[in-house]
C-alpha cells in the first residue's frame, strides 16, 4: 500500500483531520508553491506535468488554465466539480469524505496559479458526509491559516464556498455547473466563451475535477519528475478507477494507468461473478462498452479513444454473461432521458424516444426495423446534440447495438409485422 | 472584412458576424427555430447546423462567428438529412392537430416541415399527450403544452425584452414545460410578444382563438394609435369584421414588438357610442339635422363671432392625422380669422409666457429628430419625467434591449414608478414640475437642494453622464401640464447644450402619450406656432371671455376640464360649442351642434411619431356613417362663409404640407445638424412649491396612462377594459400598511370634489404621492384637477373595503 499516493490514508479514520493530513505531508505542497513559484510558473509546472483532467473529458490541466486571461479586469474564479454523477462512478465521493484535506490543498494551489481569491465547491447534493467532511475540513483550513487572508504569509488570500448540487446530472456539465451555482437553471451554456474567459458571473472562471485538484499537492510536493514517472507520458500521474456492476471485488482503486481492461477486471474487480464476464463498460455509462473480445485495450486515456471509447470517469462497470444488453441499454438510456436538461431538440425528444423503443423492445413487443431506427436516433443525437450528455448517450447506446445487435433482435418476434413508415401529407 | 465562402460563393463579412446573419444577407436561407433577432443565442433547436470543413461537428450557424477563410456548407447531404432528421424527431411527440391549430397556415414547424422535412416518419410509437387540455395563462394569453418545440423564445422575450420575467420553464428533459414560476405569471403586461414569437401554436391569443384562418383575412399595414412611440402594425379583418392586430419582425420601429394597448386595444373602434348624424342643440336638447343646415348654423355662428370681434377657438385631439390637422389650423386662422388654435388642454403650462419659444427651441427642431435606434445607441439613456415602461411600453422595451449591452447606463426620474427602475444606475421618484430643479443641480450644480433624495440621485447620476460620451435624453410630457413648463423646456434645452458644450455627443426626444402629439404642432395645431414650428400667428384672446366659437374636433377637453378649465375659465357654455367626433363624450353632450367624423381605423392619413417619423395610418374598415370626412366640412363651411378653403384629397394636402413644413415627410437615419454648444444660457429656475404636503393626509396626485390605457380610447377596448379591471388608486402607503392587512379603499377629495377606489399598494412610489389612472377620472374625479395647479394637493383617506 506504500506506493498509493491519493488513497495513501484510506485505511486511516482520521485522515480527515487536519493535524492528521500535515503528519502525512500535507499543505507542504502548497508551502512550495507559495514560497517558490509564482502563479504563471504553477501554470507551466503543471502543464509540463502533462496532467490530464480527471473529470471524464481528459483535458490538459495546465493548458485550460493558461487560457485564463492575465489583465482581465475582472475577479477570477475557481469551481471544483464536484458533483460527481456519472454511474459507475464513486471516486471523487472517497476522496471528499475520506481525505477532503488533500482536496482543499489542491483547491489553494489551483486558485493560486490562476489568481482566483473566491473558489467554489460543487458538491451533489446526495453526497452528505463529503459535504460534511469538506464543511470541517476548510473550517480548519481557515483556523490553520491555510485559507482566508494571507495565506501562510504569502499575501495570497482565498476563500472557498461550498455549493451543493440539488439532483440533475446535467450540473455535472460545466457551463450548467455555472449557471446552477449562479441561481439559474442548470443548463449548458454556449461555447465560446469559454469559461476560462467568460464564466462564472461573466468572470474567467476554471472548473476542475476532485481527483485532479487532489493530485496537485503530490505533484509540487514531489516534483514534476515524480509525477510523469507514473503511468504514459501523455497523461501520466495517479489515477483512481471505480469498479462496479457484476464484479466480485467494487470499490475504488488506485492503479496506474495502460493495463489491460480485461487484467484490470481481474486483478482490482476480482473477476466476474458468474465467472465470465460478457462486456465492460470502462470509463462511465457514457463511454461505449467493450464486448469481452475488446478486453485487452489498454486503460489509459489515448489506448481507449483510440479503441472508440474514453477514459471518462474510469467507472469501469463489469457486465457477466447473466446481464442482458438490451435492458442495460434500456437503463442506461431511460437514465439520459431522465437526465436531459430539455435544451436541445436530438437529446430532449431523440433520447425519450429510444427509451420508447428499448422499453417496447424488452418486453417482447418490438418489431423488425426497431434496431434500425435506434442506429437512425443515434444518428440524429451524436455531434448534434448541445452538450456531451446528448453525445454520450448515443455512443453508448451505439456500441450496445453494434457489439450485441443480435441480442436485441432475438428479443423481437418472429411474427412481428416490420415498421410502416408514417406519411405526413 | 472576413472572407469566407458559403455554399460555393465567396463573401465578405463584418468580423463577428455570424454565419446565419451572412446567410442571411446573401439571400441563403437556413431554417431555423430558437434564433430570434435581438434575443440572446440559445442555439438549442439544432435545426440551423451547418457543415464547416476541417471540423468534425456539424455547427450552429446562429452561434458560429465566420472567420477568416471558413469554408461552410449550408446545403450538404450531411447538412440536409440533419435537418430531416430533427424535424422528423421533432414531429415525433408533436400532436400533428393542424386543421384545428390557430396557428395553421402561418406555423413555422408546419413550414419548415414542408420546405426540409422527409415527409415521412420512421417513428410509429404513439406521441406523448403532455397536458390533455389547453391552460389559460391569463385573459389574454393560452398554453397548448402538446405543440410546443421548446424554443424558448417566449422565455426569453419576456425576460429580456419586456423584462416582466413572467415566464419561466418548469421540469427538465421532455417534461420541460412553460409556465410561470412562483406568482410570476402576475407580473405578465399582457404584451402578447410571447404570442407574436412562438413558432408554434403553443402560445396563442384568446381573444384570437378559433376566429379565422390567416389566408382568410385581407392584412392592413397601419400606425397604433395608442401612443406616441408609433409601432407598425398589420390589422387582419375578415368580410371587414376586425379579428386580430400583429407585428412583423422586420418592419417599423418596433419590429415584432408590440404592448398590451396595441396588440389588444384595437377591438375599442368598435366600442363607444358613435355619433352618426349630425344634431343640432333645439330647445335644450339634441335633434337630428341636415348636414347642410348643421354647416350653415357653424357658418353662420362663425361669420358673427368674426365680424363681432369675438374669439373664436379650435381646439383638436391628437389622435387625428398630420392631414386633417393641417387643414383644421387652415379653417381656424384662415377662414375663422382666429389664431386660437389647440391641443391636449392638459397641457395647461404652455400658455405660460415663454413656453412656446423654449418648446419651438426643444420639440420644434424638425432637422435634430433621429431614430430612436440611434438615441438608444447612447452610453448613457436618461428617461426623465416619464412612466415609459406604462405610457409609451414599446419605447421601454427597446430601451430594456439596448441595456443588453453592458457598457451603457440607464438613469430614470419619474413621478411614478417605472419598469425601468430595477436596471437604472439610478433612479428618482420626482413631483412633475421639479423636472428643471434636477436638470439645474445636474447641469449647473452648487445648488442647493433641500430634496435629499433628489441630491443622492444627482450624486449616483453624475459620474454615469460625466462618463458618457453620448446622452440620449427621453423626456416625457407631464411637466407640460405643470406651471413649470416653460422654465422646464428652457432647462433641457440648456441641459442639451451643456453637455454637448462638454463634446458629448446628446440627441433629446420627447416621450408622448398621443399617437400625434409631435405631428400636431408641425401642423401648427398650437397658438403662436404656425406650421413649420414658424413663431407667429397671433396670440390667444383672454381666457376669461367666453368664446364665440368653439370649435372640438375629436376631442374631449370637458372630461378633463368639467369647468374649461384654463383655457376656458367661464367653462363651456359658449356662443357655440361644435364637436365634430367619432364618439360621444362629455363634451360632445354639451355641444349645440354635434357632426359625425370617423375614428381612427376608418380614415388615410398620416401620424407622426416621437421620432419625428411621418407613418402611413390606413383605413382597416369602411366610414361608419354617411356623409362628408372632415377636411370636406372644413372646405364646405369656407364655402358657406363665402371663402375657399382647399384642398381636401391626401395627396394634395400633403403637397400643401411640405410646401409650409421643411422636411415632411423626409426623415431620415441620419443627417441631422450637430446642437449648437453656444448661445445658451442657464435659464431661471421655477419657485419650488413652497407648501410641502402634509404627510399622512395629504398627497400630489398625479394622473396619466396605465399599461391598458391610453385616454379613453381604451375604455372602449372590452379587452383592455377587462384586463385593467375597474378604478383604482394607487399610493405608497409608508411603513405599517401591507396588502395583508386586507383590501383598502382610498378616497381622495379635494374642494368638495371627491375620488373613491380600491387601493393599490406600490411602494415603489414616494410617500409625496397618490396616482389615479386618467381615465378612470369621470367627471367627479376630473373636479379634482379643476381649478388647480398641476399636480393638485389632495386628501387621501384609507379605509378598509370591508368595513
Amino acid at each position: 500500500m506504500s506506493d498509493l499516493v491519493l488513497l495513501r490514508s484510506i485505511q486511516n479514520p482520521e485522515a480527515p483531520e487536519v493535524a492528521v493530513y500535515e503528519t502525512t505531508g500535507g499543505y507542504e505542497g502548497l508551502r512550495i508553491v507559495l514560497r517558490g513559484y509564482a502563479p504563471d510558473q504553477v501554470v507551466e509546472a503543471v502543464k509540463s506535468s502533462s496532467l490530464r483532467g480527471r473529470g471524464g473529458a481528459g483535458f490538459p490541466t495546465g493548458l485550460k488554465w493558461s487560457f485564463v486571461p492575465k489583465d482581465s479586469g475582472k475577479p477570477h474564479y475557481l469551481c471544483c466539480n464536484a458533483d460527481e454523477g456519472e454511474p459507475g462512478t464513486f471516486k471523487d465521493r472517497i476522496l471528499m469524505e475520506r481525505d477532503p484535506h488533500q482536496l482543499i490543498e489542491g483547491i489553494i494551489i489551483a486558485a493560486y496559479a490562476i489568481g482566483a481569491n473566491t473558489a467554489y465547491l460543487y458538491i451533489r447534493g446526495e453526497y452528505g458526509l463529503s459535504i460534511r467532511r469538506c464543511e470541517q475540513a476548510i473550517a480548519e483550513a481557515y483556523a490553520k491559516g491555510y485559507l482566508g487572508k494571507d495565506i501562510l504569509g504569502s499575501g495570497f488570500d482565498l476563500d472557498i464556498h461550498i455549493h451543493k448540487g440539488a439532483g440533475a446530472y446535467i450540473c455535472g456539465e460545466e457551463t450548467a455547473l455555472l449557471e446552477s451555482i449562479e441561481g439559474k437553471r442548470g443548463q449548458p451554456k454556449l461555447k465560446p466563451p469559454f469559461p476560462a474567459v467568460a464564466g462564472l458571473y461573466e468572470c474567467p472562471t476554471v472548473v476542475n475535477n476532485v481527483e485532479t485538484l487532489a493530485c496537485l499537492p503530490h505533484l509540487f510536493r514531489r516534483g514534476v519528475e515524480w509525477f510523469t514517472s507514473m503511468g504514459p507520458k501523455d497523461g501520466p500521474g495517479p489515477k483512481l478507477f471505480c469498479f462496479s456492476g457484476h464484479v466480485k471485488k467494487p470499490g475504488v482503486y488506485e492503479a496506474p494507468m495502460g493495463l489491460p481492461l480485461g487484467e484490470m477486471l481481474e486483478v482490482y474487480g476480482g473477476g466476474a461473478l458468474s465467472g465470465r464476464f460478457k462486456a465492460a463498460i470502462p470509463g462511465g455509462v457514457s463511454a461505449p462498452m467493450f464486448p469481452e473480445n475488446g478486453f485487452d485495450v489498454k486503460m489509459d486515456f489515448s489506448s481507449l479513444a483510440e479503441a472508440g471509447s474514453m477514459l471518462g470517469s474510469a467507472g469501469v462497470i463489469g457486465l457477466d454473461e447473466s446481464a442482458s444488453i438490451p435492458r442495460v441499454a434500456r437503463r442506461i438510456t431511460e437514465f439520459f432521458s431522465h437526465e436531459s436538461c430539455g435544451k436541445c431538440t436530438p437529446c430532449r425528444e431523440g433520447l425519450t424516444w429510444a427509451a420508447k423503443i428499448l422499453r417496447r423492445i424488452e418486453v417482447g413487443e418490438g418489431s423488425p426495423g426497431d434496431v434500425e431506427q435506434l442506429e437512425m436516433l443515434c444518428g440524429s443525437i451524436f455531434g448534434k446534440s448541445f452538450c456531451a450528455l446528448g453525445d454520450g448517450a448515443a455512443w453508448s447506446l451505439g456500441a450496445a447495438l453494434k457489439h450485441f445487435r443480435h441480442e436485441f433482435e432475438a428479443l423481437i418476434p418472429a411474427q412481428a409485422q416490420p415498421v410502416q413508415e408514417m406519411r405526413l401529407w | 472584412m472576413v472572407t469566407f465562402t458559403l455554399d460555393g460563393r465567396e463573401l465578405q463579412v463584418e468580423p463577428g458576424t455570424t454565419i446565419l446573419q451572412a446567410a442571411r444577407s446573401a439571400s441563403v436561407e437556413i431554417p431555423t427555430f430558437c434564433y430570434q433577432e435581438r434575443l440572446s443565442i440559445s442555439a438549442s433547436c439544432r435545426m440551423c447546423l451547418v457543415e464547416i470543413e476541417g471540423r468534425g461537428k456539424l455547427e450552429p450557424s446562429c452561434a458560429t462567428a465566420v472567420a477568416e477563410g471558413m469554408v461552410v456548407h449550408s446545403h450538404s447531404d450531411r447538412v440536409v438529412e440533419t435537418r430531416g432528421d430533427m424535424l422528423e424527431i421533432l414531429l415525433a411527440n408533436h400532436p400533428l392537430d393542424c386543421p384545428v391549430c390557430d396557428k395553421g397556415g402561418e406555423c413555422e414547424l408546419q413550414d419548415t416541415v414542408f420546405e426540409y422535412g422527409r415527409g415521412s416518419s420512421r417513428l410509429r410509437d404513439p406521441k406523448r399527450v403532455f397536458r390533455e387540455r389547453d391552460i389559460e395563462l391569463n385573459q389574454v394569453i393560452v398554453f397548448n403544452a402538446n405543440r410546443c418545440i421548446q424554443c424558448q423564445r417566449c422565455v426569453r422575450m419576456c425576460e429580456e425584452i419586456v423584462g416582466d420575467v413572467a415566464l419561466g420553464t418548469a421540469e427538465r428533459g421532455l417534461d420541460s414545460e412553460i409556465t410561470g414560476t412562483g406568482n410570476s405569471l402576475k407580473d405578465c403586461s399582457h404584451c402578447g410578444n410571447c404570442i407574436e414569437v412562438c413558432p408554434v401554436g403553443a402560445l396563442m391569443s384568446i381573444p384570437y382563438r378559433y376566429k379565422a384562418r390567416p389566408w382568410d383575412m385581407q392584412k392592413t399595414e397601419t400606425i397604433c394609435s395608442m401612443c406616441g412611440t408609433g409601432c407598425s402594425m398589420t390589422v387582419e379583418t375578415r368580410d371587414g369584421e376586425f379579428k386580430r392586430v400583429k407585428s412583423r419582425f422586420d418592419t417599423g420601429i418596433n419590429g415584432e414588438l408590440l404592448c398590451a394597448k396595441g396588440r389588444f386595444g384595437f377591438d375599442a373602434i368598435g366600442g363607444g357610442t358613435r355619433i352618426l348624424e349630425p344634431m343640432i342643440r333645439k330647445n335644450g336638447s339634441l335633434a337630428s339635422a341636415s348636414w347642410a343646415e348643421a354647416i350653415g348654423l357653424i357658418a353662420a355662428k362663425a361669420c358673427e363671432a368674426r365680424e363681432q370681434g369675438g374669439r373664436i377657438q379650435g381646439q383638436i385631439s391628437p389622435r387625428q392625422t398630420n392631414e386633417t390637422a393641417f387643414m383644421f389650423q387652415r379653417l381656424v386662422r384662415q377662414v375663422f380669422s382666429s389664431p386660437d388654435i389647440r391641443s391636449s388642454s392638459r397641457f395647461s403650462g404652455l400658455q405660460a409666457e415663454g413656453a412656446i419659444e423654449a418648446l419651438a427651441q426643444t420639440a420644434g427642431g424638425l432637422a435634430a429628430r433621429r431614430p430612436l435606434e440611434s438615441l438608444l445607441k447612447a452610453d448613457c439613456i436618461f428617461v426623465l419625467g416619464s412612466n415609459v415602461t406604462d405610457e409609451n411600453p414599446v419605447s421601454g422595451y427597446l430601451i430594456r434591449a439596448a441595456m443588453a449591452d453592458a457598457g451603457r447606463r440607464l438613469l430614470v426620474a419619474s413621478s411614478r414608478p417605472c419598469g425601468l427602475d430595477g436596471i437604472a444606475a439610478a433612479q428618482l421618484r420626482l413631483l412633475p414640475g421639479r423636472e428643471a430643479q434636477l436638470l439645474a443641480l445636474l447641469t449647473a450644480g452648487g445648488q442647493e437642494m433641500e430634496d435629499r433624495t433628489m441630491a443622492g440621485f444627482a450624486a449616483a447620476a453624475e459620474p454615469v453622464l460625466a462618463d458618457a460620451e453620448s446622452i440620449a435624453l427621453l423626456v416625457g410630457c407631464e411637466f407640460l401640464r405643470t406651471a413649470a413648463a416653460a422654465e422646464t423646456l428652457q432647462w433641457i434645452a440648456y441641459a442639451v447644450a451643456h453637455y454637448a458644450g462638454q463634446g458629448k455627443a446628446v440627441q433629446l426626444q420627447f416621450l408622448f402619450d398621443r399617437p400625434n402629439q409631435l405631428g400636431l404642432w408641425d401642423m401648427g395645431c398650437l397658438t403662436g406656432v404656425l406650421p413649420g414650428w414658424r413663431l407667429g400667428g397671433g396670440a390667444a384672446a383672454s381666457a376669461d371671455e367666453a368664446p364665440g366659437l368653439l370649435y372640438v374636433l375629436g376631442a374631449d377637453p370637458a372630461r378633463n376640464w368639467p369647468d374649461g378649465g384654463p383655457g376656458n375659465r367661464g367653462g363651456w357654455r359658449t356662443g357655440c360649442l361644435v364637436v365634430h367626433g367619432p364618439y360621444m363624450n362629455a363634451t360632445a353632450e354639451l355641444a349645440d351642434v354635434l357632426l359625425p367624423a370617423p375614428p381612427y381605423g376608418e380614415e388615410d392619413g398620416t401620424f407622426t411619431s416621437n421620432e419625428g417619423r411621418v407613418q402611413q395610418v390606413q383605413a382597416v374598415k369602411t366610414a361608419g356613417y354617411a356623409g362628408p370626412v372632415p377636411r370636406q366640412v372644413f372646405s364646405q363651411i369656407a364655402q358657406a362663409m363665402g371663402e375657399d378653403l382647399q384642398p381636401v384629397a391626401v395627396e394634395p394636402v400633403q403637397a400643401a404640407i411640405a410646401a409650409e413644413v421643411p422636411g415632411f415627410g423626409m426623415f431620415t437615419a441620419d443627417g441631422a445638424p450637430e446642437i449648437s454648444a453656444e448661445a445658451v444660457r442657464a435659464p431661471a429656475l421655477p419657485p419650488l412649491p413652497a407648501d410641502e404636503v402634509n404627510l399622512g393626509q395629504e398627497r400630489y396626485l398625479v394622473t396619466g396612462d396605465g399599461l391598458f390605457h391610453s385616454g379613453q380610447l381604451s375604455t372602449r377596448s372590452e379587452c383592455l377594459s377587462s384586463l385593467s379591471g375597474g378604478p383604482y388608486v394607487e399610493l405608497n402607503p409608508g411603513e405599517g400598511h401591507d396588502q395583508a392587512a386586507g383590501a383598502l379603499s382610498a378616497r381622495i377629495s379635494r374642494k368638495g370634489a371627491s375620488f373613491t377606489a380600491p387601493l393599490k399598494i406600490n411602494t415603489a412610489f414616494d410617500d409625496k404621492t397618490v396616482f389615479i389612472p386618467e381615465c378612470f377620472l369621470a367627471k367627479g374625479g376630473s373636479n379634482l384637477l379643476a381649478d388647480a395647479g398641476y399636480p393638485p394637493k389632495v386628501t387621501v383617506e384609507v379605509s378598509s373595503l370591508t368595513d
